[in-house]
């Protein structure tokens, strides 16, 4: 017999999904909780083999409660079933480790598949979420260089500074305030992690930014 | 024999006139090495190496020591101590008991190890050469090479907080300087200056300041605008120094009880930018004004007002900057009225002169003389037209700014109202989205969601069901009004937002720009290690979105740069993309491009906004907001 718990915050949820899971056969629901929190403590008093589980609740969110589940290293496996579909949210469930994605207009059928393959220690996600999940890894690369880019308008005040020219110089050139000039100045010196014009001037010779 | 004797005789005359001419090439080459100094200093130091040799062959000693010296202390800022300490130990051997003259290099050796040494840290052994080199000058009466080791030593005493000491040696150092040449003293003066001011000798240090700026007026134009100000004071303060403003103010008695103001008055100008640069305007304006004060000469009220003008500018206080401004134009003028008048009095004894020449000329050179007195005239004539015509020029642009200002105020004041309004409705409207947006997902989505598994459980009852054709066109159309609530609730209120904040809700656009829409995009997130207030999360995720949907919408663009930085108290924001770009000027004049609705979103955060776009050549963003 394969033990359910239903995490959601709605109580027509909850009853929807124990009615479509009532007939099926070796599924028993042993619990449900109405937010992360709850659930958190009726999964160490039962300790279920599944949990279904919904992302926006109050309280304590699906996205909390399966970082605390992988964290505390707890047997039990998590499907999360949910409205949302943000890819970048989904590959962060992954990540942490939750065992299968279903969106809520799932069918019986697709629910009672995806806690017997989860049972079995096999992942299951939507169909939908599974193609996009596929085409998209690894996830967004981040620029891994040894200093953030340089910005456009960023690159022409640089250079100007380096031609010696005063802030009011560059904003007249450049049709801009002197307060955008000196904002642009500020953070060049914050992204290059210099203190002064000075250093900047050297930084961006060492990097060849001009 | 007689020819031999004499073929011998002028051997060695050609001998010596060969060394002498030899002396003469390496004085040529120290010459040569001296004027590159400024400007090539490897090749100098190579010239240098060279004339060292070329002494050595000819056993030229002083010329030896000279150039030797020379080549080391100019390469004294990449030296190594150890690889040099030998060479200048067999150098100071050559001379000793060579007399005075060349022993002198002795001491000049020391003081470069001295210096060398203090560079490495080494500050004991640094002392003891200083000392040494010092006591040789002055048992042998040569009291100034002594200042430059002096004011090393009360260098090397500040870093130890020994101030008594620095005290003692900046006043030994002054006084073995007087005999210098006026470039070293005035060197020397600034470190003295910069000495006395650390250690809070405030009166020593108003001295030399004030003997310091002396001697440079004597070097010729140097003063007298901003720049030059700032740079003094940069050379006498350090200003990364976070007690510098303490400092300063702590100064202000004593200087108050000099005769000379110019100290008090540098004091007052650094402090106003060092207040302005804290953001500490009022405070600022005041030191301003105490320096306006303090001011006699036109000159130096000129200066003061056009610092009080920047001041009350940044104030936003602009009827009062205007008032400095005008101050400013009239004292300029009176300035240049004198040398309007200083010239023509001088045009006008020219005429004199010429007067003169011509009475006694007259006879001879009648025309030649009219000649001259007409240039002189229309000389006189067009610079007289000129002057008037600058005048004019500076009355109008006067005129012009005063439109100016009155113009930005009144737009300033349409603006703050329409700001208001504007915040109104954004906050309202954020917040009329949320609750929309959690009504549709959570109550209609879950409402949809039973009534799928209600339909589906009757479904399996109820056979006939099951066979009528309609069945599962009932369920493909939950399933389209499941997809529909997810969209709509989305673009309201994107839940991603709700439950993991910003960061992961930026990457989730930046992904579906990328997978979407198939744009590069490079998304650099920096710094970002905490939460921030969630209302602001929300109006930087509306800006960012509305800005990438522009980009979508109508750049056509392949690349796209996100960044957003932490940086102490403000966030910013680039996005920048490799599209066509647009005229921003008629973007800001239609209204549906959205660029409206981001920019008072960033004016309600109280940021600022910097978009450089021009047709063809992309759009970059940079947005700062600050978060206290």
């Amino acid at each position: 017999m394969i033990s359910v718990i239903i995490v959601d915050d709605h109580k027509l949820v909850i009853e929807g999904i124990e009615l479509m899971l009532s007939n099926s056969e070796g599924i028993q629901i042993v619990g449900t909780a109405a937010n992360g929190l709850e659930a958190l403590e009726l999964i160490h008093e039962m300790s279920p083999d599944i949990i279904l589980l919904d992302l926006n609740m109050p309280v304590m969110n699906g996205l909390e409660l399966s970082k605390k589940i992988h964290s505390q290293k707890l047997k039990s496996k998590v499907i999360i079933l949910s409205m949302m579909d943000e890819l970048k949210l989904i590959q962060k469930l992954v990540q942490q480790g939750a065992d299968g994605y279903l969106l809520k207009n799932s069918g019986k059928d697709e629910i009672v598949e995806a806690i017997r393959k989860v049972y079995k220690g096999e992942k299951h996600f939507d169909k939908k979420v599974l193609i996009q999940l596929m085409a998209n890894t690894p996830t967004t690369k981040t620029r891994q260089s040894l200093i953030p880019k340089i910005s456009k308008r960023e690159n022409e005040i640089l250079k100007l500074i380096l031609d010696e020219l005063t802030s009011n110089e560059i904003a007249h050139k450049l049709f801009i305030s002197l307060g955008t000039v000196e904002t642009h100045r500020r953070n060049l010196i914050n992204k290059l992690g210099v203190r002064n014009t000075a250093g900047l001037v050297k930084k961006s010779i060492e990097f060849g930014l001009v | 024999m007689l020819p031999r004797l004499s073929f011998l005789i002028a051997f060695f005359i050609s001998l010596i006139s060969i060394c002498q001419g030899q002396h003469k090439e390496i004085d040529a080459m120290l010459e040569r090495a001296n004027v590159l100094r400024g400007t090539d200093l490897d090749s100098s130091i190579q010239i240098l190496k060279a004339a060292e040799q070329l002494s050595k062959e000819s056993n030229y000693l002083e010329g030896e020591m000279l150039s030797a010296y020379r080549a080391i202390r100019q390469g004294m800022s990449q030296a190594n101590y150890k690889e040099l300490d030998p060479r200048i130990r067999k150098l100071q051997e050559k001379v000793k008991g060579k007399g005075i003259d060349l022993e002198k290099y002795i001491a000049e050796f020391d003081f470069i190890k001295g210096t060398i040494l203090m560079s490495d840290n080494t500050i004991d052994s640094a002392v003891y050469y200083f000392k040494k080199s010092i006591s040789w000058y002055l048992d042998h009466d040569m009291k100034k090479h002594t200042s430059s080791s002096y004011v090393n030593l009360s260098k090397i005493y500040l870093k130890q907080h020994n101030y008594a000491f620095v005290k003692e040696c900046v006043e030994k150092a002054y006084d073995a300087m007087q005999d210098e040449s006026k470039i070293m003293k005035f060197i020397t003066l600034t470190s003295l200056t910069r000495n006395s001011f650390a250690i809070g000798d405030y009166e020593n240090y108003a001295k030399y300041l004030v003997e310091g700026q002396e001697l440079s007026k004597s070097f010729g134009k140097q003063r007298n605008d901003q720049v030059s100000e700032h740079s003094l004071a940069k050379q006498v303060f350090n200003i990364e120094d976070d007690s510098l403003i303490i400092r300063l103010e702590n100064s202000i008695p004593s200087l108050k009880k000099q005769v000379n103001k110019f100290p008090l008055i540098i004091t007052y100008t650094t402090l106003g930018m060092a207040y302005q640069e804290l953001g500490r305007v009022e405070k600022a304006g005041q030191y301003f004004e105490d320096r306006l004060s303090l001011e006699k000469d036109i000159e130096g009220k000129t200066l003061a007002y056009s610092y009080l003008y920047e001041n009350r500018k940044l104030a936003k206080d602009d009827s009062q900057a205007l008032n400095y401004l005008e101050r400013y134009h009239a004292l300029k003028d009176s300035v240049f009225q004198k040398d309007v008048n200083q010239s023509i009095a001088d045009l006008q004894s020219q005429i004199k002169n010429a007067e003169k020449d011509y009475e006694i000329r007259e006879q001879r050179k009648q025309r030649n003389v009219l000649f001259s007195a007409l240039i002189v005239l229309s000389l006189f004539a067009s610079y007289f037209v000129y002057t008037l015509m600058k005048r004019n020029r500076l009355n109008k642009r006067i005129f012009e700014q005063k439109n100016l200002i009155d113009k930005q105020k009144i737009i300033q004041l349409k603006k703050e109202n329409q700001l208001t309004r504007a915040q109104a409705l954004l906050e309202g409207q954020e917040a009329e989205r949320t609750r929309i947006a959690s009504d549709l997902h959570d109550g209609l989505g879950g409402l949809l969601t039973t009534v799928k598994a209600h339909y589906s459980n009757i479904k399996s009852e109820v056979v006939a069901l099951r066979e009528m054709q309609s069945s599962g066109r009932v369920e493909t159309m939950i399933d389209e009004a499941c997809g529909e609530v997810r969209r709509i609730s989305h673009d309201l209120m994107p839940n991603v937002l709700r439950l993991d904040g910003l960061q992961t809700a930026i990457e989730d656009l930046a992904l579906n720009m990328k997978t979407v829409h198939h744009i590069d995009v490079d998304l650099e997130i920096l710094n970002w290690d905490e939460q921030i207030d969630k209302k602001k999360e929300t109006f930087i995720f509306r800006i960012i979105q509305e800005l990438s949907n522009n980009i979508v919408k109508y750049a056509n663009a392949n690349h796209v740069v996100l960044q957003l930085n932490r940086v102490k108290e403000e966030i910013v924001i680039l996005i920048e993309d490799d599209g066509i770009g647009f005229d921003l000027e008629t973007a800001l004049k239609k209204k549906g491009l959205g660029l409206n609705s981001t920019m008072s979103r960033v004016e309600y955060l109280g940021g600022e906004i910097d978009i450089n776009t021009e047709i063809g050549n992309g759009t970059s963003v940079t947005i700062n907001i600050p978060i206290a």
